[in-house]
């Protein structure tokens, strides 16, 4: 993702979410998403299998 | 009687019980110190003396009246602020929650404490809504750390690891999302406890990450850990994520040895993830228990990565309305990582619980070769108060996310863990995690007890 389609991203979602951002928060949320989007390649790069499915209730 | 607070809680509460000093003097001890402290530390948002008052005069009462006295009979504790106390707003640490209706009732495990006959005297500081490691908390102060008041305390717990370790309660109660009793624990040199997930009901807690909010206590020895431990534990079927089966008691084994139990250290992520400093710390514990094998958590990275996916997703998704609302009463520190969380797409949510399951049955594997894993609790000692960034290994590393490296691939799969102090000459503490597999804490409580008792780990009173 370029940083002009990150920020698209991120307007359209808090538009859909009717999550307003003040112009002064947006450099700091540019970067904490752009963070995040880093961390959840890491874990999207995984290939899991159709049975590995989210546990409703967590019981270790 | 003015060292009162040195005491442990189990001797403070053999004391009141064969009456050498009353309750009311181990409260007025307890409220005498925080008093003398607390303008240094800033662990505390609320001290509740008429409640402490009332309650110790109730301990003693029963045991003028010739009653059995519970365990903790008149032990003085401690409770994070996101804890439901009744008559008393549930901050979370927030500034907005101090607009919230006064809590009606007390949580579940602080009515335990309770009927254990602990004494409540205050509230402590904690990160805005337990997200953080550091408790710089820019509505209520940054807590500092006891044996070093120019550094951070840890977090989210901090207030509660502070105040024990700075004698003003022998006990105190926290959470743990992420690392939030084991982080504070390791900095400010204390033993804390986080159970399995689904051991302790969290029913009248302020929650942060359902998937794997943990509630458990902090104490200066084991024997302390493992009875407040003991007494916190009820089943609760209102607590939709409580799942364990029985009340298990562990106190009276903590004192049975290491024998039979197979320790290994964790290697890879969670050696190449901390200073010196920790894992010299870590050596003199396995050295202590002859460990001398290495096991490896596979993808513990990814794991770590994907705690911090759902922390995101659930975190944010719980304070929306608060975020669209009011944005600008969030904490300075957090607020815009909060935004961002909130707009994560739902496939990378999914794909972290996912792999949520895969991680889990890999580590199930190694369990099946070893009873309890050591790792470092934080890559460093505490950092000083301000702090942006530290030194890894030499690589710069924010503070504020990096303190949970070594915690977050753990606590995401809910294995419970006692965090136990190692205090060296010219050093500030560290803890190390002694991990046990699911519904085993009485196995990592038993190594921290034996630990105790060698003198490898200790947890002094400092005096700040």
């Amino acid at each position: 993702m370029t940083e002009d389609e990150m920020r698209a991203y991120i307007i359209a979602t808090a538009t859909a979410l009717e999550l307003p951002i003040a112009p002064e928060h947006m450099p700091g949320v540019m970067l904490n998403f752009e963070r995040l989007a880093a961390i959840a390649a890491t874990v999207n790069a995984f290939e899991l299998g159709p049975a590995d499915e989210p546990a409703p209730v967590w019981r270790p | 009687m003015n060292e009162l607070h040195r005491l442990s809680a189990l001797d403070t509460a053999i004391g009141i019980r064969t009456g050498r000093f009353t309750a009311v003097a181990a409260a007025q001890a307890a409220l005498a110190r925080i008093a003398a402290v607390e303008p240094k530390i800033n662990a505390f948002t609320l001290v509740t003396h008429e409640r402490a008052q009332s309650e110790a005069a109730a301990v003693d009462a029963a045991r003028a009246a010739g009653a059995s006295l519970p365990p903790l009979a008149g032990v003085p504790y401690a409770v994070k602020n996101l804890f439901d106390i009744a008559g008393v707003a549930t901050l979370a640490g927030s500034k907005i929650n101090r607009e919230l209706p006064v809590a009606a009732q007390d949580c579940v495990l602080v009515r335990q404490m309770q009927a254990a006959g602990a004494v409540l005297v205050g509230a402590l500081n904690m990160d805005e809504y337990a997200f953080g490691f550091t408790t710089e908390n820019t509505h209520y102060g940054t807590t500092r750390n006891p044996h070093d008041t120019t550094r951070i305390a840890g977090g989210s717990s901090g207030g509660s690891a502070a105040a024990v370790a700075a004698g003003m309660v022998g006990l105190s109660l926290g959470t743990d999302t992420n690392g939030s009793i084991r982080v504070p624990a390791s900095l400010c040199g204390i033993f804390g406890i986080k159970p399995t997930y689904g051991r302790l009901s969290r029913r009248g807690s302020y929650p942060f990450t359902g998937s794997f909010d943990h509630v458990g206590p902090f104490a200066r020895s084991a024997a302390d850990l493992a009875a407040v431990y003991d007494a916190l534990q009820v089943l609760d079927a209102q607590d939709p994520a409580q799942s364990a089966a029985a009340i298990e008691p562990v106190s009276a084994g903590i004192m049975t040895g290491i024998d039979g139990l197979r320790i290994a250290m964790a290697g890879d992520y969670f050696e190449a993830n901390a200073q010196p400093q920790a894992l010299a710390a870590r050596d003199l514990v396995a050295q202590a228990l002859g460990a001398t094998r290495r096991v490896s958590l596979p993808e513990a990275q990814r794991a770590r990565a994907a705690a911090f996916v759902i922390t995101a997703a659930e975190g944010s998704q719980l304070h929306l309305a608060d975020l669209r609302r009011r944005p600008a009463d969030f904490e300075p520190l957090i607020r815009d990582r909060f935004i961002a969380n909130a707009l994560a797409p739902a496939a990378w949510y999914l794909q972290a619980q996912r792999f949520r399951r895969w991680f889990h049955a890999a580590v199930m594997r190694v369990f099946e070769e070893t009873d309890i894993i050591l790792a470092a609790a934080t890559p460093t000692p505490a950092t000083v108060i301000g702090a942006e960034t530290f030194d890894l290994n030499g690589v710069s590393v924010p503070t504020r996310p990096s303190m949970g490296l070594l915690t977050q691939p753990l606590s995401f799969i809910g294995l419970p863990i006692v965090t136990v102090p190692v205090h060296r000459a010219g050093c500030l503490p560290i803890g190390i995690q002694v991990i046990a597999r699911p519904w085993h804490e009485a196995d990592a409580l038993r190594v921290a007890a034996w630990l105790e008792r060698e003198g490898v780990v200790k947890a002094p009173v400092a005096q700040p």
